[in-house]
């Protein structure tokens, strides 16, 4: 088991440099100069040059590669040349928002599609099942974008359940300690500055989760069914097992596998998507920030990103795979014969 | 069977619905701690989201926009275009325009207690010209400075510049001695990024990047006025469907950046005021004067000819702006008023079957992440191909058009983009966009006419002002004369306030408006 996980951690070591290594390169195929961003719309050449060497964009491209790899490892990711602030700090700043955000996606993905799975399930072929597959299909093609907009008007705007946007209500903001709202008013043992933070993270989740929720949704759907047509679903009918356990220990367990899976490569997807909704409810995520360093080309704040969505991916996937491992005997025996072989 | 599923089903949809129960709460919307109450403070919805708070980079509007109300300057200028003392009560050129000398009030203080004196000048012009970023742009004939005593400064210049005094009203001043303790390897650059020193009336108190400011009022300010809300907020909101329900619900009371659609959503709304100010803003299309067909005058203008102005301002701008009639914004001074274009399609096909271009592509460099720039590109397509061009469009960032336009070869034919003067001179602005010196920079049309550039580069140096104003026309007429650009539109700055805020009128400083001017009228 030891040897398998750290084989898959020096696969995730190799992966994230891989990924840093091709988005270090595009950036400098891209147009543009960040050395005159940093400098200002009007500066001098004499200024913009000042610039290009205080943020070591004057040295030739592979050197500056071997510089920021350098840096990194020693956790520095350099200078942004928007914020002139490390990237480092600009990230832990932004991190939290967007962190919190998908976890709490993630639970509302989990408690909503893995029920409408089963039930449409259990319900094959009638009414609840062809309304749901509807649903699934709506869910799944429907622009993230346009659903954050269509939410807040509805029931934020119109209806005014949740608030339209922002982090927290006026003046009911936790003092900040670890950027996570939640776990902030939490500490500063406030309920309702924890329930004004959580009603500020439901409809940005819950637009996120749509397409994530249709994947999962038909996931948990297609193995059940699959499960309870087959011959030991039959067997323990026969003998007499009540309908919730039929359903819930044969039908519902077998489809954990894959669904854990899904869920831990939809972990990473989320980080990257969750751009598409914090520009409509207005939350300063790692999105937010990514998209304004592409915007003005900012290399290392890229770079910091990238680096950051691809150990959360590639974590969320090492955590599937060990959790699978130690719950599903089978899973066990395949993997750990093939990093014996 | 049947049966056991429906029992089941209705089990699940109970979880379900228990589930989506438990992520229930509250509403509402908004903000940051702040000490003061909700109806002594003026929440300010803007997609104005500043990257830092370090004043230096002043020289973005949305920087400026925030820090505005925590720093004071030396000058200001007034509604008029006139400059008005700040800090600086006095200032005097030397005969030649080499040099100047400031002198500073006497009675304020910064945030931190400390008075403000000749030292924190020194030290804030010091710095920018160090770090060479943001509104050192607009300072690169400062060379050095002395303060003589506390309230008397001695600023020396690379050289003659008659509009140096109007650049220092976009420079903040620091308090020295505080900055200097955060002072680091970047000259306090970090630290300035998230915290203020500043003398102004607002303080900074809590800050949270890309989301929101908290401003709280500054009571021993020398311009302190108990009219101004107890406290600023400033919310970081780049939706315009965003800021307009934020605004109906109550959310935020001032916003900047909604767009047409919405804002004709807000004008029946009870409670809210649209209030248009004057904008320093223009929206060009740049012609490279010096390759490919662009390079013909006739071409030029036919393209100048070609397009639907009228149709502009009352379908993109919802007739929220006015055609464009020179070279800069109305609002700014000695500026050449050449009458808005009118098209004229005949004449424009006429001109370019003469130059031969009939037929011919072009292509246009263009943000189409803006609104008014990815609906005037369109326009210009369609209004080009009823002359016989065609148009192909090139979406950029700010900085990939920047990157191209540095040499001939990949400066695209069109480019358009806005432009407008950081303070109310029309010479620095015309010199940086028009000069010859600045082709590959910002010079964006590649322009270059000897005799503008005598004329450009003897008006910055002259001292008398009425003579530098003769020269400075003469540059414009004749820039004018060469179908340099293809002058589009001003677009009004639409503020919406809610009733019982005011106080907000047009400031040639500020792109948006000047947070300071804000006041509770209930």
């Amino acid at each position: 088991m030891a040897t398998y996980i750290a084989k898959r951690l020096g696969l995730a070591l190799l992966s994230v440099w891989g990924i840093i290594t091709i988005v270090f390169f595009m950036t400098k195929l891209i147009p543009g100069d960040a050395a005159r961003v940093a400098a200002g719309r009007t500066a001098t050449a004499e200024q913009i040059a000042q610039a290009r060497e205080r943020l070591g964009l004057d040295l030739p491209v592979v050197e500056q590669y071997l510089v920021f790899l350098g840096r990194a490892l020693r956790g520095d990711l350099g200078q942004s040349a928007s914020t002139h602030q490390s990237v480092v700090s600009d990230l832990s700043a932004t991190v939290p928002t967007t962190l919190q955000l998908v976890v709490v996606t993630m639970i509302l993905t989990v408690i909503i599609a893995v029920p409408l799975g089963a039930v449409s399930a259990a319900l094959r072929d009638r009414a609840p099942d062809v309304s749901a597959r509807i649903l699934f299909v709506l869910a799944g093609g429907v622009p993230v974008f346009w659903l954050a907009i269509l939410f807040q008007w509805g029931f934020a705007s119109t209806l005014g359940w949740l608030p339209i946007s922002g982090a927290n209500s006026f003046g009911m903001a936790p003092p900040p300690v670890t950027g996570f709202t939640l776990v902030d008013s939490l500490l500063a043992g406030s309920p309702p500055m924890f329930a004004d933070s959580l009603s500020h993270l439901i409809l940005p989740a819950l637009a996120l989760s749509a397409p994530f929720m249709s994947t999962i949704a038909r996931n948990v759907r297609s193995n059940m069914i699959g499960a309870l047509d087959s011959d030991y679903v039959s067997f323990a009918v026969s003998k007499g097992a009540g309908p919730y356990r039929v359903v819930l220990h044969h039908g519902l367990r077998s489809t954990m596998g894959s669904t854990l899976t899904l869920l831990g490569m939809q972990f990473g997807w989320m980080m990257g998507a969750a751009l598409l909704v914090e520009s409509v409810f207005a939350l300063p995520g790692i999105g937010t920030y990514l998209n304004q360093a592409v915007l003005n080309q900012d290399t290392f704040a890229v770079l910091g990103c990238v680096l950051v969505i691809g150990v959360v991916f590639t974590v969320a996937s090492l955590i599937v795979d060990v959790v699978q491992i130690w719950t599903d005997p089978r899973v066990r025996e395949s993997h750990l014969t093939g990093a014996r072989a | 069977m049947r049966t056991t599923r429906t029992r089941l089903a209705t089990a699940l949809i109970a979880a379900l619905a228990v589930g989506a129960l438990t992520t229930a709460c509250a509403g509402g919307s908004g903000t940051a701690p702040t000490t003061a109450a909700r109806d002594e403070t003026v929440i300010i919805g803007t997609g104005a989201t500043p990257q830092t708070l370090d004043p230096v980079l002043a020289s973005d509007v949305q920087t400026d926009f925030t820090v505005g109300g925590a720093y004071d300057k030396l000058i200001d200028y007034d509604e008029d275009g006139a400059i008005v003392p700040m800090l600086a009560t006095e200032w005097v050129y030397n005969d030649d325009a080499t040099a100047v000398t400031v002198t500073l009030r006497d009675d304020a203080t910064f945030h931190s207690g400390n008075p403000v004196t000749a030292a924190d000048v020194v030290y804030t012009l010091d710095r920018i010209k160090a770090l060479g970023v943001g509104v050192a742009s607009f300072l690169s004939s400062y060379a050095s400075s002395t303060a003589v005593d506390d309230t008397t400064v001695e600023i020396a210049l690379s050289g003659t510049n008659t509009t140096f005094v109007g650049a220092l009203s976009k420079v903040y001043i620091l308090d020295s001695a505080f900055v200097s303790e955060h002072e680091g390897d970047d000259h306090a650059q970090a630290w300035l990024a998230t915290n203020d020193a500043g003398s102004g009336p607002y303080v900074i108190t809590d800050y949270t990047a890309n989301q929101q400011a908290t401003l709280e009022r500054y009571d021993d300010s020398w311009r302190f006025d108990e009219a101004r809300p107890a406290s600023l907020v400033y919310r970081y909101i780049t939706e315009s469907s965003t800021l307009r329900d934020e605004l109906k619900s109550g959310g935020v009371d001032v916003a900047t950046g909604i767009v047409g659609t919405d804002l004709d959503a807000l004008a029946s709304v009870d409670g809210l005021e649209a209030q248009e100010l004057p904008s320093p803003l223009q929206l060009f299309v740049m012609m490279n004067t010096q390759e490919g067909i662009t390079a013909d005058p006739r071409v030029r203008e036919a393209i100048k000819l070609a397009y639907d102005y009228d149709g502009h301002i009352a379908s993109i701008l919802s007739g929220r702006g006015s055609v464009a009639s020179g070279l800069v914004a109305p609002t700014v001074a000695c500026r050449v008023d050449a009458g808005p274009t009118e098209q004229d399609v005949d004449e424009a096909k006429a001109l370019l079957e003469e130059a031969g271009a009939v037929g011919a592509t072009v292509t246009m460099a263009y943000q189409a992440q803006i609104p008014e720039h990815q609906k005037a590109a369109t326009l210009l397509q369609s209004n080009l191909k009823d002359i016989g061009l065609t148009l192909e469009l090139q979406t950029v960032t700010y900085p990939e058009y920047v990157a191209m336009i540095e040499s001939p070869e990949t400066t695209p034919d069109l480019g358009l983009l806005w432009d407008f003067p950081y303070y109310p001179e029309i010479g620095p602005m015309l010199f940086r966009v028009y000069d010859s010196q600045f082709i590959g920079q910002t010079n964006y049309a590649l322009y270059s006419n000897p005799e503008v550039d005598a004329l450009l580069e003897e008006g910055i140096s002259t001292v008398d002002p009425d003579a530098a104003c003769d020269l400075f026309t003469q540059a414009q007429e004749q820039i004018l004369a060469d179908d340099v650009s293809v002058n589009v539109s001003n677009p009004v700055t639409t503020i919406m306030l809610r009733d019982g805020v005011g106080g907000i009128r047009y400031s040639p400083t500020y792109q948006l408006f000047d947070p300071t001017m804000l006041v509770v009228t209930e």
